[in-house]
């Protein structure tokens, strides 16, 4: 029954999701055109003298990218299920309620992971091959706030589209908004590393908001 | 088990509105019940509470035994459930919900689904959303008739429909209720259409519920009665007269009484009258008749 779930998913997300990837690797192919340019053009001093003394990051147009992809799967996801109330056909299948929300939300978080390792990925082959593994360590630090806002706006998009009244989902924005800034903020070059484990906990304890608004869309509170 | 459904002093407001005050009604095995009254009267409130989606403040709703708002999967796999306007999801062809659905329900009868969807004139790969409302209700007919529950609940299945595509829906519905013996629990503003397929009905007001009783004992009792008078001021609602209309000297009543009955107790009233007629009405006219034009 969850694999037939996991199919009418797929078949809401394909297309965002592929986008996603073309967009993802519009980006790569950015950011290391743009690092080829900068190494031609640029001494190695000049080069280490910039991502020493001011913090440059070649991956930095990477920022905002998770943030967009999670709404992109939120949005796709969850869209079709609240027009015409269509998420009752979901909760009314001969499944636990709880069960199908949480299912709802790991298919989410499953192709958000999908759709960042390969980023994550290619970006820690390409750094590793130009810079000394403490400057690729570095950027994973840097990075992994970024991409954890790309599931914090998934998580947050989606609760604010089943819930089912406006004050609470203007309640659940305004945490959202504040709470992803924090992820987004500016700092120097791995300088996430002392409260990243924070930051980790915080997203997981956000992966249920939608849980609570799914609840209530059941009870029908108005 | 006699009943299907067991509603039990249930009552709902929202907010100070209130929706249900004591509403009681049991559908029985094997019949089709409607839920009849005007827009605004809790039928949607109703089915939204039956299906589990709305917490009444008070009261108990059990369907086949089970408290609505906490059904179990089991239960949910006997219940067949459409939403007012034949919503499904829009972004699958005919193909790929039925690939869905038949997944939850061991019980699947494919080839019902199939047959229906061959009269259809759809392309396999022609999206719900990209259907006109009688071919979706004809989809959403399909997959209730091949999930093969005990008990359909309709949540207004008229809505959009021209005339043809009712008589369809109704149709197939029928027979389907009849030769299964399933239970049939229908909401429709189209009262003309559900003539001969109800078998029992509750009508609401906005004061709750007007009337329960079986639909051929409701048409066969509740009458309709014309008259001229001119005491058209004494005439009024009463425990014969359930309702009336007064245009200029002519005035209509409408009564579970039968004509000699309601005669004295007009003349008791005061009330002189001439040209006393006793008028035949559908279930249209007789709804109308016991709730009133507005």
């Amino acid at each position: 029954m969850y694999k037939a779930l996991a199919y009418k998913e797929w078949i809401k997300i394909r297309w965002w999701a592929v986008g996603s990837l073309i967009l993802e690797l519009l980006l790569l192919i950015y950011i290391f055109t743009n690092l080829r340019a900068v190494i031609e053009y640029n001494s190695a001093e000049m080069i280490w003298s910039s991502i020493v003394y001011k913090s440059y990051m070649f991956f930095q147009s990477l920022k905002y990218v998770p943030f967009v992809v999670g709404i992109f799967i939120s949005v796709a996801q969850y869209l079709p299920e609240v027009l015409d109330m269509k998420l009752k056909l979901t909760l009314h299948l001969p499944l636990e309620e709880n069960r199908v929300l949480l299912f709802l939300n790991l298919f989410g978080t499953t192709t958000l992971l999908l759709l960042f390792i390969p980023l994550v990925a290619v970006l820690v082959i390409g750094s590793s091959i130009v810079f000394p593994s403490e400057i690729t360590y570095a950027m994973i630090i840097s990075i992994i706030p970024w991409f954890l806002s790309g599931f914090l706006s998934y998580f947050f998009v989606s609760a604010i589209m089943i819930e089912p009244t406006w004050s609470r989902r203007l309640v659940i924005a305004i945490i959202g908004y504040f709470l992803i800034n924090e992820f987004l903020v500016d700092v120097i070059l791995g300088g996430f590393i002392k409260i990243i484990v924070v930051l980790i906990v915080f997203t997981l304890l956000y992966n249920y908001a939608h849980m609570l608004s799914g609840l209530r869309f059941k009870r029908g509170s108005k | 088990m006699e009943y299907v459904v067991e509603v039990k002093n249930l009552t709902h407001y929202y907010g100070s509105k209130k929706v249900h005050e004591n509403l009681n009604f049991n559908i029985k095995k094997g019949s089709i019940f409607g839920l009849l009254g005007k827009n605004g009267t809790g039928k949607t409130t109703t089915i939204n509470i039956l299906n589990g989606f709305l917490k009444p403040k008070s009261g108990q709703c059990l369907i086949l035994g089970e408290d609505s708002y906490k059904l179990s999967p089991k239960t949910k796999s006997q219940i067949g459930f459409l939403i007012e306007g034949h919503i499904q999801y829009s972004f699958m062809n005919i193909i790929q919900i039925e690939k869905y659905y038949s997944q939850f329900y061991p019980q699947w009868k494919r080839d019902v689904y199939f047959d229906l969807m061959s009269k259809l004139k759809v392309l396999d790969n022609q999206k719900i959303s990209k259907m006109s409302c009688g071919q979706r209700s004809q989809v959403t007919l399909g997959l209730l008739l091949a999930q093969d529950p005990d008990l359909l609940i309709l949540d207004d299945y008229s809505m959009g429909l021209d005339a043809g595509y009712r008589r369809l829906f109704l149709d197939f519905l029928k027979e389907y209720g009849k030769a299964e013996n399933k239970t049939i629990f229908i909401t429709s503003h189209i009262i003309q259409d559900l003539d001969g397929f109800l078998d029992d009905c509750v009508i609401l007001d906005y004061n709750g519920v007007v009337l329960q009783m079986p639909i051929d004992e409701f048409k066969n009792t509740f009458k309709m009665y014309q008259f001229n008078t001119n005491q058209t001021e004494l005439i009024s609602k009463d425990g014969v007269i359930n309702n009336f209309e007064i245009i200029k000297n002519k005035a209509t009543v409408y009564s579970f009484n039968d004509v000699e009955n309601v005669q004295n107790h007009l003349r008791t009233k005061g009330v002189n009258f001439t040209d006393f007629k006793d008028h035949k009405m559908d279930l249209e006219d007789a709804f109308i008749g016991l709730t009133g034009k507005y």
